[in-house]
């Protein structure tokens, strides 16, 4: 006797059913070595990397000031530990911020935006503009204006993170099923049942969406705000190296910028596989 | 009035609500305006009794779908003409008194709820007060025989599981009138064969009355108490035919020779 599970037309379920079928038994675990090499793999690519940029820096005698060696860029790290962890706070509080301030507005501004079309044609083209005005040309008139405060930092984040999580939330808002729409209307429902129970559970894939590509755009947001100017963050550190040709440095905050980058995506991915655990894109991985 | 003794007495059972379920006078349906108008519908008189089992049935562009939907209030009121009553109100008025629960083609289930979450979302939606009675939505998951499957995603279930989540939904408020727009068109023959008997079995506990959108001719006499045949362009009704096989009906009934007459009439009828 094998306990089969019924499933589909016939309704059954947990059914104890005597068959001649042979079921195969449950996936093994793979042995513990195979394990190990799946799980660092990805890591692997990267040791070998790094291992071939330091074979590549000493076999061509390259000069430390055009590309040092790996060791030396993590060294540049044990050098001043607290200053550049100090830092690389500075640009991810930075980059949350902003990120933060762009999702609150942006997606309460799509909200507004799907509720009423005479507000979307009055202000979208406008919003056209804001996206297309390069943030490295407004940064340095931000510094003008607030000073040396992290500040024109995070509104550059905002600004660059901003447009995709309006153009993308709205989306969402508007594409919900119109029979689903046409099934609360069969109930009487609220325009905020509405939106409550179908309009906002509808675009929390499309924001997800949107959240991947904003995240990380805000970290680069920070990093150009502090480019242009004002103290503070990794942005600011790459400058000073760059002048003092402090190339190590310079790589060290190149690397970690990335690292940041991976972060924020990273932490929407994890909110996005908790929160829209039934959307097809989850429901794949 | 029309129909056999069964029928008969489930409509007297309610003669107390004088007003018909569903009365329409003259009704016509026209989309779009000046060149680009198109006619769905032209001047139908229909009138469904409280607890009556009606199926409309017509090839497409007929307007059996336009009707349905007029009744439910989904259709801009610019594009009705004529007069249509829902229990004696306007089809708005019949809206905001739950009085009916629509059961569309697709199950237009939302993908993120769960079968029970589904199923209670009437109850989410709707006050109290303006409920005209309830069913524990529990019970209508076994009624629809969904039991174990309670907390599954839609996207886990097979069409014909999710088409009866989406029947039992429809029930949750105990509506008076359940208006049906191809329930089945998208179910294979064996599911459909046995959601027919689903749904008899289901009505048979209710008081309510059906109309029922179909595509076929044999879905319509096995489960209705009259078959209302239109044409298109522009869509109308071409005739009205009475069932009178007795209820409780079973499968068996198909296979009858005056099951086959039956389809044959409502065939030639529709110029088949």
């Amino acid at each position: 006797m094998k306990s089969v599970r019924g499933w589909g037309s016939e309704m059954t379920f947990d059914q104890e059913l005597l068959v001649r079928a042979q079921i195969p038994a449950e996936d093994e675990r793979p042995p513990v070595g195979l394990r190990l090499v799946r799980r660092f793999r990805v890591v692997a690519v990267l040791l070998l990397t790094v291992a071939l940029w330091a074979i590549a820096v000493r076999v061509f005698e390259v000069k430390r000031f055009i590309v040092p060696s790996p060791e030396l860029v993590i060294g540049r790290f044990f050098d001043t530990p607290e200053f550049v962890i100090r830092e690389f706070m500075v640009t991810l509080l930075e980059a949350s911020a902003g990120f933060g301030i762009a999702a609150t507005l942006g997606v309460g501004l799509a909200i507004l935006l799907a509720r009423s079309a005479l507000l979307e044609e009055l202000l979208y083209p406008y919003l056209n503009i804001i996206r297309v005005t390069p943030s490295i040309a407004i940064a340095p008139l931000l510094v003008v204006w607030f000073g040396h405060t992290p500040t024109p930092h995070i509104i550059v984040a905002t600004i660059i993170s901003f447009f995709p999580i309006v153009v993308t939330t709205l989306l969402g808002l508007r594409s919900a099923d119109p029979e689903l729409i046409n099934l609360m209307a069969t109930l009487n429902a609220s325009p905020q049942a509405v939106f409550r129970k179908v309009r906002l559970p509808n675009s929390l894939p499309y924001l997800f969406a949107s959240f991947r590509i904003s995240a990380p755009l805000a970290v680069i947001g920070a990093l150009v705000g502090e480019f242009a100017g004002g103290t503070g963050g990794m942005g600011n550190v790459l400058i000073v190296s760059r002048s003092n040709l402090d190339t190590p440095m310079s790589f060290l905050m190149i690397v970690l910028s990335g690292f940041l980058g991976i972060l924020f995506y990273g932490v929407v991915v994890a909110g996005e596989r908790r929160l829209i655990r039934w959307h097809p894109s989850v429901q794949l991985d | 009035m029309s129909g056999t003794p069964l029928a008969q007495e489930r409509v007297a059972a309610r003669a107390e609500e004088a007003a018909p379920a569903i009365e329409s006078r003259d009704l016509c349906i026209v989309y779009g305006r000046g060149s680009r108008a198109v006619v769905a519908l032209e001047g139908v008189d229909l009138r469904i009794d409280a607890g009556e089992f009606v199926a409309l049935i017509g090839p497409s562009g007929c307007g059996k779908s336009s009707f349905l939907r007029a009744v439910a209030d989904l259709l801009p009121a610019r594009t009705l003409q004529g007069t249509l009553r829902v229990e004696g109100k306007t089809t708005e008025d019949a809206r905001r008194a739950n009085s009916f629960a629509f059961v569309f083609q697709d199950p237009v289930l939302a993908p993120w709820r769960t079968v029970m979450q589904n199923v209670s979302l009437p109850l989410e939606v709707v006050p109290p007060e303006r409920r005209s009675g309830t069913r524990s939505p529990r019970e209508l998951i076994d009624l629809v025989g969904l039991t174990g499957f309670e907390d599954v995603l839609p996207s886990a279930l097979s069409g014909g599981m999710r088409q009866r989540v989406a029947i039992a939904r429809a029930l949750t408020l105990e509506p008076s009138i359940l208006l049906m727009d191809e329930p089945f068109g998208s179910l294979d023959e064996l599911t459909r064969d046995r959601m027919h008997d689903e749904l008899l079995g289901i009505w048979s506990t209710t008081t309510a009355s059906v109309l029922l959108v179909t595509h076929s001719i044999a879905e319509a006499v096995y489960l209705a108490d009259r078959v209302v045949v239109m044409t298109p362009r522009p869509g109308r009704i071409s005739a009205v035919l009475d069932i009178d096989f007795p209820r409780p009906r079973s499968a068996a009934l198909k296979t009858t020779v005056e099951f086959l007459e039956k389809t044959n009439e409502i065939r030639a009828r529709l110029g088949l």
